[in-house]
């Protein structure tokens, strides 16, 4: 891959239950998407579904893959899963921690992401993307041992999507157990860096309380992959410890909406200043906008399309 | 250096916390708006010749213009609406007063058309008459007349529900206006509606065409609803929605024709896209204006841009 490219969250269209399930609604979609300049689409299984499901409707990842080219959208850049806490995420696969998961947790995750992965790859992607541990209320106590669990459990995810030309990149959220600059330190020492990297979040960073701009100077090395989208407000009570649903109740402050379009008025993430350091430090891969939240997805394409064009673009 | 550039014909509503809102309610919505627009790739705006909001808001039209462009629009580009009565002789010298008057608001920008609707609507002018035909047409000689001596064309686009929007009565406007002065905004829905074909209007009159109100339609209004008070548009028992962006399989336009009668004609400058009340049956502007958008793009364009 040559440079950056922009592509963008297919989750954010999915804000009722019988959004994106017919064929129109998907189209309608991926044509929003790629009219607003974005190139490349991120999918979960919570919005078009998974390989298994895009299979049987479309009858092949070709045929989708086909589908995908006649809305004007290249490829399928990444996908977003999450490990959970214990009992959660991809299917209801045990946790990263390793706290009280079978032995052969590991090996039944590393299974589970392999259709992804020869999925994404199939589709022209480049990245899968992981939550690397559950919830901070799920996990806690995080300890180092739960840590080096998580790391050595996405290094081997990473080993084996690398076999199939994908990127496995952790995706810190600021619900997450990881949730800590420190946290993420130890969590990038333990992991292999040939194998799994960063997913940079701006938002989830800045309501975390983490400069996502510090973040990135200090390890672009193993980002390799970015969600951009701006936050208002942060965590400042530290309510991530206490509400596990706090990205939906808004905690006591009864946030109502965390997320917002790049270039929203007050909006915490420095955005030029975040491509500069990007292209100083010569980054190649994909920048995933995203406007969960948005309570007009529509509108939230076009000014990021906008932002895209007129400002990152230039910076 | 693309052939095609396309301008937003002023229709819109912006999603607030206080529910929608026009889109020159608050500087927040115009902002908004014109990144939305540039953002699916517009370059300019054609606006209500009535939109005091604006004015309200920038203090001048230039000013709001300077806004719009330093987020990417180039300039406002055609204004629409005014003149009523010209069917009417005696009250022809107030509305060309009006118009002179409507100039002001523009000072300082350039606009290319003023677009109007030459005929009332149809009921208030009925019968419509050869008399009434040439006294419209001589009222629109005397305004297009004074425009251009401001550098502006007039453009006359013709709404279903109005006089001069029969077949007839078209060719007895453009037969009994001046080409110099009185010039044709192709607005394909609106004849599409009235049973006329627009690719074969625009071909008739491309030399006279300088402004398009590009829009689609899933219905001819084949029961005489252009005749039914108050707003055929709005309120026809027939239809609930009249208006639809290109490239829906519905539409009766022959989009990939009319491009390459464009192609033909060498027509270069700028496209007027129009989503006319496209929030009906629980649609919104922003759905529209990228489906549409993403049909210029992806389909038109590899036949003329």
């Amino acid at each position: 891959m040559a440079g950056i490219q922009y592509g963008y969250a297919l989750n954010q269209f999915k804000v009722q239950e019988s959004d994106l399930v017919q064929r129109p609604p998907k189209e309608t979609a991926l044509k929003i998407v790629s009219v607003c300049g974005f190139r490349g689409v991120e999918m979960t299984s919570d919005a078009l579904g998974g390989p298994s499901q895009i299979e049987s409707t479309f009858g092949s990842v070709h045929n989708f893959a086909d589908f995908l080219h006649s809305c004007g959208i290249d490829c399928v850049c990444s996908f977003f899963g999450s490990s959970g806490g214990p009992g959660g995420g991809f299917g209801g696969l045990p946790g990263a921690s390793g706290g009280g998961s079978p032995a052969n947790a590991q090996e039944r995750t590393i299974e589970a992401m392999r259709p992804i992965a020869a999925f994404l790859h199939d589709l022209g992607g480049s990245c899968l993307v992981v939550r690397p541990l559950g919830s901070y209320v799920q996990e806690a106590p995080v300890t180092e041992a739960k840590i080096r669990n998580a790391a050595e459990l996405w290094t081997k995810v990473g080993m084996m999507t690398k076999q199939y030309g994908i990127q496995t990149a952790m995706h810190i959220d600021f619900g997450c157990a990881i949730h800590e600059m420190a946290d993420i330190d130890k969590l990038l020492e333990l992991s292999d860096p040939n194998f799994v990297g960063l997913a940079l979040d701006t938002a989830e960073l800045a309501i975390a309380g983490i400069d996502p701009i510090v973040l990135y100077e200090k390890h672009h090395t193993r980002v390799k992959h970015f969600h951009f989208k701006d936050a208002l407000v942060a965590d400042t009570l530290g309510e991530y410890k206490t509400d596990g649903s706090l990205l939906t109740t808004g905690g006591s402050r009864e946030i109502e909406r965390w997320f917002y379009e790049m270039g929203t008025p007050k909006g915490m993430v420095n955005f030029p200043a975040l491509m500069k350091s990007i292209n100083q430090h010569n980054y190649e891969g994909w920048i995933v906008a995203e406007s969960d939240q948005s309570p007009h997805v529509e509108e939230s394409a076009m000014l990021n399309g906008w932002y895209v064009k007129q400002v990152l673009s230039r910076a | 250096m693309a052939n095609l550039k396309f301008t937003y014909m002023d229709h819109w509503y912006v999603p607030t916390q206080r529910g929608l809102a026009e889109y020159y309610d608050s500087k927040s919505c115009f902002d908004r708006y014109c990144k939305a627009l540039v953002g699916v790739g517009y370059q300019g705006l054609d606006i209500f010749q009535g939109r005091r909001g604006l004015v309200n808001l920038f203090g001048s039209l230039k000013n709001a213009e300077e806004f719009a462009q330093d987020r990417g629009i180039e300039r406002f580009v055609n204004t629409f609406g005014g003149g009523r009565n010209a069917h009417i002789r005696e009250a022809q010298d107030a509305g060309i007063k009006s118009f002179e008057a409507g100039l002001k608001a523009f000072e300082g920008i350039k606009i290319d058309n003023w677009v109007v609707c030459p005929g009332d609507r149809y009921y208030d002018v009925e019968p419509v008459t050869d008399e009434k035909l040439h006294n419209i047409a001589d009222y629109w000689n005397r305004i297009g007349k004074m425009l251009a001596s401001h550098g502006i064309n007039l453009a006359c686009h013709h709404e279903f529900f109005t006089a001069t929007s029969r077949a007839d009565e078209l060719e007895k406007f453009y037969s009994w206006t001046d080409p110099q002065y009185v010039k044709f905004c192709l607005d394909t829905a609106q004849h599409t509606i009235a049973g006329l074909d627009p690719v074969a209007l625009y071909v008739k009159y491309h030399d006279r065409t300088t402004a398009f109100h590009m829009k689609d339609t899933h219905h001819v209004d084949k029961r005489g609803d252009y005749r039914i008070p108050p707003d055929p548009e709005k309120g026809a028992a027939t239809t609930e929605r009249w208006f639809w962006e290109m490239g829906t399989p519905e539409g009766l336009v022959n989009w990939p024709q009319l491009w390459t009668a464009m192609k033909g004609c060498k027509y270069t400058g700028w496209v007027g896209i129009e989503h006319d009340k496209c929030e009906m049956k629980g649609a919104n502007y922003q759905d529209s204006t990228c489906r549409g958008k993403w049909y210029i793009d992806n389909v038109l364009s590899k036949i003329y841009a």
